[in-house]
């Protein structure tokens, strides 16, 4: 074994490898961010396992089923099931009343801190700037007490 | 050997096209939805999960075999993705087999999944990085080279021509007009791939298959549990895999030992002492038309030099006396790496069990083999599929 110390005596290179990708959402996803520019968040459903999933797939993980029913999540029916605070912004795993799963998304501050458990609503980029991203739920903000 | 015996009971394929909006998630879950269907049996009865994918550099997605988890119906199963490359196709059944075989899985779920068209400019870009950096990359060294000086090779030690390899890429392509599932089914001529774009010399537009998204699944189990759901279940009578020297500086160009290796272990555990007589029917990696006679050759089914002679006797068609990818091929149904491997898994499944509709090969089939390569080039696994 041979540790390099002086490194100017060995030949070295720099290289890189030219990689770019060209993502699609898929199926699920497509629809979910569509409904997103409407400024709607919707689950897909599963009745035999009564398993709501967002975001949203076409199949059940447990039983394998091909999904095709969806429903509305209220925007204003979440909760902050944890927080955590990143340069200086707070970002919250988002859940809902009887869904599984959850958004991850950044939570406003308000005037009292943020704590887990506290209701949330999601708020919507204007009509106009919404994208079909994930990005036009500009943010989550406390509702009411 | 101390094994249980293993058998197949349900395959699914997913269309293969250049672009899917599917998700690789959503590629999988549809062909192990159909698979499950085919076998007649639900999620809740496979013991264990094996999915095989290609390089993560072309879903984009790093750790794919994590990403694809709840699509391939591995959530909450021992589940582990396997890699060999362009091999990794058919090396996912072989995985699974020993799942089964070893007893600790009664019914095991093998799927293989591939979205290439996220990788831009084009997925050969994913292939860059492994070549050696100071020996090969310097020369700007794309996969496409390999390939060329393989193919040269092989035509100069046997004399074999252009126009004789060319009549592969016309019987796949041809071949995969009956297949519901093919990206580049076509009627085409021995002129019309003379005449194609040159890419690497001698290597030519039509000499070469397609890029791909798709996915393929099928289900292995055993004996015992088979026989509960058919009375005809078809047998995984052996399995074989070998690698060669990952320098291509250091290896035969002309012939695929490393295939002769993987065959004979295949054969050994099938019992097969003349596989040129005892395969009815084979699907051999041909993600280039001069591959399918390369393969022929190290799976034994042709003498050294002999696979181009048998292919302009007709002997390999459909109708022939040892049909040789009646699929289609990778040639005309498509290349998603590893899918494309599984595809043929799936085709000699669909062969042996009178499934293949109007791929069905005109003689009795009993034996079949599906084969795929891949890694550096320079590795293969062998399937071989037996009807009692
Ligand atoms: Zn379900």
């Amino acid at each position: 074994m041979e540790r390099i110390t002086e490194g100017d005596q060995i030949r070295r290179w720099n290289d890189h490898i030219p990689l770019q990708w060209k993502y699609t959402a898929g199926v699920a996803g497509e629809r979910f961010l569509q409904l997103l520019k409407q400024g709607k968040i919707q689950a897909s459903v599963c009745r035999s396992c009564n398993k709501t999933y967002l975001p949203p797939k076409i199949f059940c993980k447990e039983c394998f089923a091909q999904l095709s029913e969806w429903r509305d999540v209220p925007s204003d029916s979440g909760y902050v099931y944890s927080f955590t605070a990143v340069n200086g912004e707070i970002i919250a795993l988002v859940k809902f009343d009887g869904v599984d799963g959850g958004l991850l998304g950044r939570l406003r501050k308000g005037r009292e801190g943020p704590r887990i458990g506290i209701k949330v609503k999601a708020v919507f980029r204007r009509k106009e700037d919404r994208k079909g991203a994930l990005s036009d739920i500009e943010y989550f903000e406390r509702t009411g007490v | 050997m101390m094994v249980r015996k293993v058998c197949v009971i349900g395959a699914g394929l997913t269309l293969f096209r250049r672009r899917m909006l599917e998700t690789g998630k959503e590629l999988s879950f549809e062909a192990c939805r159909m698979a499950l269907d085919s076998a007649g049996i639900q999620r809740k009865e496979v013991d264990s999960v094996v999915m095989g994918s290609a390089p993560d550099a072309f879903d984009g997605v790093h750790m794919k075999g994590e990403y694809l988890l709840d699509g391939a119906g591995g959530y909450k199963r021992p589940y582990s993705r396997v890699y060999v490359g362009g091999a990794t196709g058919v090396y996912v059944p072989v995985s699974a087999w020993w799942h089964v075989a070893s007893g600790m899985s009664d019914v095991c779920l093998a799927v293989a999944e591939e979205k290439m068209s996220p990788l831009q400019p084009h997925p050969q870009y994913a292939f860059w990085s492994i070549f050696d950096h100071h020996m090969e990359r310097p020369l700007g060294v794309t996969l496409l080279w390999i390939f060329a000086l393989e193919m040269r090779r092989y035509m100069a030690v046997h004399g074999i021509k252009e126009e004789e390899i060319a009549q592969v890429s016309v019987k796949n392509k041809h071949n995969a007009i009956d297949h519901p599932c093919a990206q580049l089914p076509a009627e085409i001529t021995v002129e019309d791939v003379m005449k194609s774009e040159p890419m690497v010399w001698p290597v030519k537009r039509l000499d070469v298959s397609p890029p791909s998204d798709g996915a393929g699944a099928v289900i292995l189990c055993s004996e015992e549990f088979a026989k509960k759901m058919t009375k005809e279940p078809i047998y995984v009578a052996g399995c074989g895999w070998n690698i060669d020297s990952t320098y291509w500086t250091n290896r035969d160009l002309y012939y695929p030992q490393y295939l002769e290796n993987a065959a004979k272990m295949a054969y050994k555990q099938a019992g097969i002492a003349n596989p040129r007589k005892e395969i009815d029917v084979a699907e051999v990696y041909d993600p280039f038309d001069y591959k399918e006679l390369h393969h022929m050759e190290g799976l034994q089914l042709a003498k050294k030099g002999e696979a181009p002679k048998l292919t302009t006797a007709g002997v390999t068609q459909r109708n022939g006396e040892l049909p040789i990818n009646p699929s289609g091929g990778l040639l005309g149904v498509g290349n998603p790496i590893a899918a494309a491997g599984m595809m043929k898994v799936c085709e000699i499944y669909f062969q042996l069990t009178h499934q293949a509709g109007k791929r069905q090969v005109k003689k009795e089939v009993h034996t079949g083999l599906a084969q795929a390569w891949g890694d550096l080039m320079q590795y293969s696994s062998v399937f071989v599929m037996r009807r009692r």
